[in-house]
């Protein structure tokens, strides 16, 4: 009967409890990487970036938007931080995905403005969840 | 006319290596945050850097001493040691930030694998160090550093409102809001633009070129004008973290994103001139690095040293910047994120300065050694000034950083 509790006690030993503050942080750090690609995906659309660029700069932010999915992994969040917890993973998990789409879309405009239409809606709904 | 084309290449020179990876990031971080509030922490790390270098300059080319011999006389063997240890630990750090920088730039520009191209890289700037001239080095990378000018002309062509950007050179000393992180910055900025490395090679420069008393004055012009040319770009990093990322509430977290900013208002070939732009003053750095660590250790030692000469004659310089290429090499295939490096580098940098900036300046004020070329009682008065305020960015910069977390606003 206590295995199971001494177990989840183990298991949350190696997690960081995530303070407001840190949480705010993550918060923050979520709203921009959604602003900076919605930026990048303009700045496709207007043909400023050659396809190199546009492939390894999604790959560079990828890594990073990884990072901090990881950093937040190791953590649990206090419980009335539950909520904007889940949606900053959520949309971390969403801005990873969709980062390698933008290049393969690079010359198709309507495509990416249907795109950039996803990522703004996924970065109001977040913003409206985490109540930044 | 053949003096004021030395001159006017030495200025730009001079750029090589001033603008690095530490300072792009830096810098357009604090405008994305603080908009163009922070310039005053520019003009004021221009100041510190053009005094220091001057005095640095001068240090060298009339008493013959480089740095790390005035700071092993000056504070003595065994603390003069922990300061070269310091110092070239710092430079090690700076070294491997900046190869992650130029695998970053150069996965850019090719798309080829990033930890592929920091072998590339370091076999290249291996192969250049061993090969070129002193002159040839400093002038290549320097001259190539030009092209980051495009950062400077992209702020100007986004329009800035010149008025607001004006109020920045006023110091906010209790700002509204995030005091914390708004100082860390400030102290992050002018760390990045007194990075010492910087003027390490630069005095050694002189001893390389033998410089006499007579280039007394091209070394207060490259001096003073290489660090404004270098300062306009800086300022063109803050104006378009302001008026790119600010309004956007983007935090640039990647090189990358930094370079999209530099050529914002333009076409594809802009970008591409910001990316070599950038790439030639990651790689000047990276440089100046690899080399300091080898003159600081010689010149601290009495060793012989010199570029000039054959790797063969100056056994311990050539293994010295063959060591700090290779161990920045392995630092920087086993981190993942060179941005956190460059954090490192800057904030240590600043709590090393005083140890070094010190020294130089009591020499400087030393008639007997200077004669007619020691400080003047202005000069003496700014130095010290300088000395006040480094000391105590030196002294807040480690609680700044844990406090605000390495600078991640909240």
């Amino acid at each position: 009967m206590t295995l199971p509790p001494f177990l989840a006690l183990c298991a949350c030993s190696s997690h960081k409890i995530l303070t407001s503050d840190d949480l705010r942080s993550e918060l923050v750090s979520a709203n921009s990487y959604a602003s900076e690609m919605e930026m990048f995906i303009d700045y496709v659309r207007q043909g400023q970036a050659t396809k190199t660029f546009a492939a390894a700069h999604a790959r560079q932010l990828a890594t990073e938007i990884a990072h901090s999915e990881q950093e937040l992994a190791s953590t649990t969040p206090q419980p009335e931080d539950e909520k904007a917890f889940k949606s900053c993973k959520g949309e971390l998990e969403f801005l990873r995905r969709e980062l390698p789409v933008i290049p393969t879309l690079m010359g198709n405009d309507s495509a990416l403005r249907l795109e950039r239409a996803k990522v703004a809606a996924s970065h109001h709904q977040f913003a409206a969840t985490s109540l930044l | 006319m053949k003096k004021l084309l030395g001159i006017t290449l030495g200025i730009m020179t001079a750029l090589g290596g001033f603008v690095d990876f530490g300072q792009i990031v830096f810098t357009m971080q604090a405008g994305a945050l603080f908009g163009y509030s922070l310039l005053w922490a520019i003009v004021l790390g221009t100041a510190a850097i053009i005094v220091y270098m001057e005095m640095c300059g001068r240090v060298a080319v009339v008493a013959k001493e480089p740095v790390f011999a005035v700071v092993r006389d000056c504070l003595g063997f065994r603390f003069g040691m922990v300061v070269l240890i310091a110092s070239n630990l710092l430079n090690l750090i700076t070294c491997a930030a900046e190869l992650g920088g130029i695998a970053i730039i150069l996965q850019l520009l090719t798309g080829w694998k990033q930890k592929l191209l920091v072998l590339l890289a370091v076999m290249i700037l291996g192969l250049i160090i061993y090969s070129f001239k002193f002159q040839w080095i400093e002038r290549t990378f320097g001259l190539a550093g030009v092209t980051m000018c495009v950062i400077a002309v992209s702020a100007v062509a986004l329009h800035p409102n010149w008025h607001q950007l004006a109020h920045g050179l006023i110091p906010v000393l209790a700002p509204p809001k995030h005091p914390l992180l708004y100082f860390y910055f400030a102290v992050g900025i002018f760390s990045a633009l007194l990075m010492e490395y910087e003027v390490h090679f630069y005095s050694s420069g002189a001893l390389e070129e033998d410089w006499t008393p007579k280039d007394l004055g091209e070394n207060f012009m490259v001096s003073a004008f290489g660090s404004l040319l270098g300062a306009l770009i800086t300022v063109g990093l803050l104006v378009l973290g302001a008026m790119v990322f600010l309004p956007r509430a983007i935090f640039p977290q990647t090189l990358s994103t930094t370079m999209i900013a530099g050529a914002f208002p333009f076409a594809q070939k802009a970008l591409v001139l910001a990316l070599l732009g950038g790439l030639a003053c990651l790689c000047g750095a990276a440089l100046e690095t690899a080399l300091s660590g080898a003159y600081n250790v010689c010149q601290f030692f009495n060793l012989e040293w010199g570029k000039n000469l054959s790797p063969k004659a100056v056994p311990v310089f050539t293994a010295g910047w063959v060591a700090m290429l290779v161990l920045a090499f392995g630092i920087s295939v086993s981190i993942s994120r060179p941005l956190t490096l460059v954090n490192i580098s800057v904030i240590f940098g600043m709590v090393v300065m005083p140890f070094t900036y010190y020294p130089i300046l009591k020499v400087a004020s030393d008639k007997n050694i200077m004669k007619k070329h020691a400080n003047s009682k202005a000069d003496d008065i700014t130095g010290l000034v300088f000395l006040v305020l480094i000391t105590i960015a030196a002294a807040a910069a480690i609680p700044l950083m844990v406090l605000t977390h390495s600078g991640q606003p909240q």
